[in-house]
């Protein structure tokens, strides 16, 4: 598998801030609520301190994969974004999310991946782009990245400066913090009936965390019985402090994770024949089946890996269908 | 004979002392030597350690910190242990029973059970004790065996390539040239034909000044210690509690960089190999060697030139992520990981890899090795 471009440029961004030192919070996908009602969702959002200067830093990350820019891209999501960006103050911020002083500055930074050139810059003349908006360009394949328009001698500028120097160094592109955000693992649906259909990334990721926290309920001797909330809280406990989503979008990813624990314990043990791990036992509680914990090892990988051959295979589609 | 209970460790003190000066006519006793133990916990607190087992009975003294601990052997006997634990997180344990039995009891309950964790010394650390604590007598053992690069039985025939003997060597050596200067002139010679430093323990004599023997004892990498003879108990107690003290300080670096999102702290622990591997024969050799690290590995994934791997710490279930790369490998502890799964990676991977292995903290002004 691989992991998301998102997922590769935060985790790029997060060893470049830690080699800085200057980043004091920073939020995963946040949305802010702006006073027209509307809300933004910045990919990253940061606060740094530089020489007692604060200041802010919005991330949107882009990837546009096609040759030609579309009408529809552009009028339907590009446009009402960038008009929202431009709106988007320091008084708008939740200072019970990150801290809030309004004589900071704010930079928008448009990070584009893996996107030709010429694409960057039909955007950047039709939106229009303008100048104090930061743009840049990063190939993930060439570990590269580049400047494309920047306003000199802000706060912001000397940041991004310092980080397109660390950009070339091939260290930066490989220090993984967080393996995965929740554009890897979002994308299970139910399917006719009691079906699902998971995707082969979210499948793996998510099988794997099954998998440890299972184990890491058997080693720390907590109850066999546990809920889709006691896995949700496991799955996240690594970056659960950048991620800020939504009641609704909290409650669809439940749903979700409750839809790929229910195929877990039911569909996946009937249908390829091996010992249960897990076992539903009422709605949204499951028990671990684990009693000789001398085999725990072996038997965890091999559930695992039968469950992720079928990911690998493709097949998780068709063989429930 | 005096009881094997103390109401104060003074008491004890006074009872080991006495038996290194032969005081006492227990036959079988002084057979034993005096061994201590640091051992790590993360228990709360010593109540809830000793609920969890039955085969030990905690004696609380009238000191705060020092019990007295029953243990009984598969014959029901009983015998004594005598818990230090003024550090909570780094308990030691001083005994003077049969090593055949109480060994085995000891590595169970205190070394190897949830929570419960050995220490493990660093080999620059084992060589800062052997060149610190400068005695007029002093020895070494080491110990060194290939783990990682067993495949590579060609390269025994290349036996006259001394850069390559780390490759495929197991061997196991105890000298005792006494003088500093001496074991000087062996080192450097074992390391120019090729020989892996790697300190099993180191022997010492401490001398009063008029060259009396006031201590013989071992320290092992893994906080085991060993008097052999003297005659000043009290001595020991001071080098146990500088080993211990110095492990903690350690530890607490360590844990000062796992990951916490909270307040944006932690950085990568990075152990860089002194040579080239197949990342997949790291994971493989990690896996099989299960009883030396400890840990439930997971593959996740693989991307350009390194292999990600979700671990669990199987001491205390903490979770924590492996990137193996050809020449390194990066460790992210998160924060509710106990931070002695570093140096159970680190020390290991010396002994059975490569004593040239070196840990740093990414970002950090933190080297151990060269």
């Amino acid at each position: 598998m691989n992991i998301s471009y998102n997922t590769q440029v935060l985790n790029f961004l997060l060893a470049c801030f830690k080699k800085l030192k200057t980043l004091k919070k920073a939020l995963y996908e946040t949305s802010i609520i702006l006073p027209s009602g509307d809300s933004l969702t910045p990919d990253l959002f940061c606060f740094f301190i530089e020489n007692k200067d604060n200041f802010y830093s919005a991330f949107e990350f882009k990837q546009r994969g096609y040759d030609k820019i579309t009408n529809e891209d552009l009028q339907e999501r590009l446009i009402p974004q960038y008009q929202k960006y431009k709106t988007l103050k320091v008084e708008d911020l939740d200072q019970n999310i990150v801290p809030k002083i309004i004589s900071s500055e704010l930079f928008i930074n448009y990070l584009f991946i893996n996107t030709e050139l010429s694409i960057i810059n039909d955007i950047i003349n039709q939106i229009p782009i303008e100048k104090e908006i930061y743009v840049y360009s990063m190939k993930l394949n060439d570990h590269s990245l580049e400047e494309i328009q920047s306003e000199e001698g802000t706060s912001n500028h000397i940041l991004m400066n310092n980080i397109l120097d660390l950009s070339k160094i091939e260290d930066y592109w490989k220090k993984i913090y967080i393996p995965f955000t929740l554009n890897d693992i979002v994308g299970i649906k139910g399917k006719n009936g009691n079906k699902v259909d998971i995707p082969r990334f979210a499948g793996i990721i998510i099988t794997n965390k099954l998998i440890q926290f299972i184990v890491n309920r058997k080693i720390t001797q907590e109850s066999s019985n546990f809920t889709a909330d006691h896995f949700i809280d496991f799955l996240f406990r690594e970056f659960i402090q950048i991620i800020s989503i939504g009641e609704d979008e909290k409650k669809a990813f439940k749903r979700k994770i409750i839809l790929f624990l229910n195929w877990f314990a039911e569909d996946l043990i009937q249908e390829i024949n091996i010992s249960e791990i897990i076992r539903k036992i009422a709605q949204n509680k499951y028990n671990i089946i684990l009693r000789k914990t001398e085999t725990l090892e072996d038997r965890c990988i091999d559930i695992r890996n039968q469950a992720i051959a079928f990911f690998q295979q493709l097949k998780i589609t068709e063989f429930l269908q | 004979m005096e009881s094997h209970q103390f109401e104060y460790k003074s008491d004890w003190v006074q009872y080991f002392e006495g038996f290194l000066k032969n005081e006492y006519k227990d036959v079988e006793k002084t057979k034993n030597y005096i061994k201590t133990h640091i051992v790590e916990s993360n228990y709360d607190s010593i109540e809830s350690f000793s609920r969890n087992f039955k085969e030990i009975k905690l004696l609380p003294s009238k000191e705060e910190n020092f019990f007295n601990v029953e243990v009984k052997n598969d014959r029901k006997e009983t015998h004594f242990l005598y818990l230090d634990i003024s550090n909570s997180r780094f308990w030691i344990i001083h005994n003077i029973e049969p090593q055949k039995i109480i060994k085995s009891k000891i590595e169970d309950i205190f070394c190897n059970s949830y929570l419960q964790d050995k220490i493990y010394i660093p080999n620059e650390i084992m060589e800062e004790y052997r060149r610190k604590e400068n005695t007029d007598s002093l020895g070494i053992s080491i110990k060194f065996k290939q783990l990682f690069m067993e495949d590579s039985k060609e390269i025994k025939d290349e036996l006259s390539n001394t850069e390559k003997v780390e490759e495929f060597i197991d061997y196991s050596l105890r000298l005792w040239p006494k003088k500093t200067k001496t074991m000087d002139f062996f080192l450097e010679n074992f390391k120019k034909i090729g020989l892996p430093i790697n300190y099993n323990s180191l022997n010492y004599v401490f001398f009063d000044e008029f060259g009396d023997t006031l201590i013989k004892e071992d320290l092992y990498f893994d906080g085991r210690f060993i008097i052999n003879r003297g005659k000043d108990f009290k001595h020991h107690l001071k080098f146990v509690d500088n080993v211990r003290d110095r492990y903690n300080t350690l530890m607490k670096q360590i844990e000062e960089n796992r990951f916490n999102w909270d307040d944006l702290n932690g950085n990568l622990f990075i152990i860089y190999f002194n040579k080239e591997l197949d990342p997949q024969n790291i994971f493989n050799i990690i896996k099989k060697n299960h009883d030396i690290f400890k840990i439930f590995i997971l593959y996740l994934f693989k991307k350009d030139d390194y292999y990600f791997y979700d671990c669990i710490d199987e001491h205390t279930g903490g979770t924590f992520t492996l990137q193996i790369f050809k020449d390194k490998m990066y460790i992210n502890l998160k924060k509710d990981s106990c931070g002695n799964i570093i140096l159970r990676i680190f020390s290991n991977l010396q002994k059975y890899l490569s004593p040239k292995t070196r840990l740093e903290i990414d970002n950090e002004n933190f080297i151990i090795g060269k």
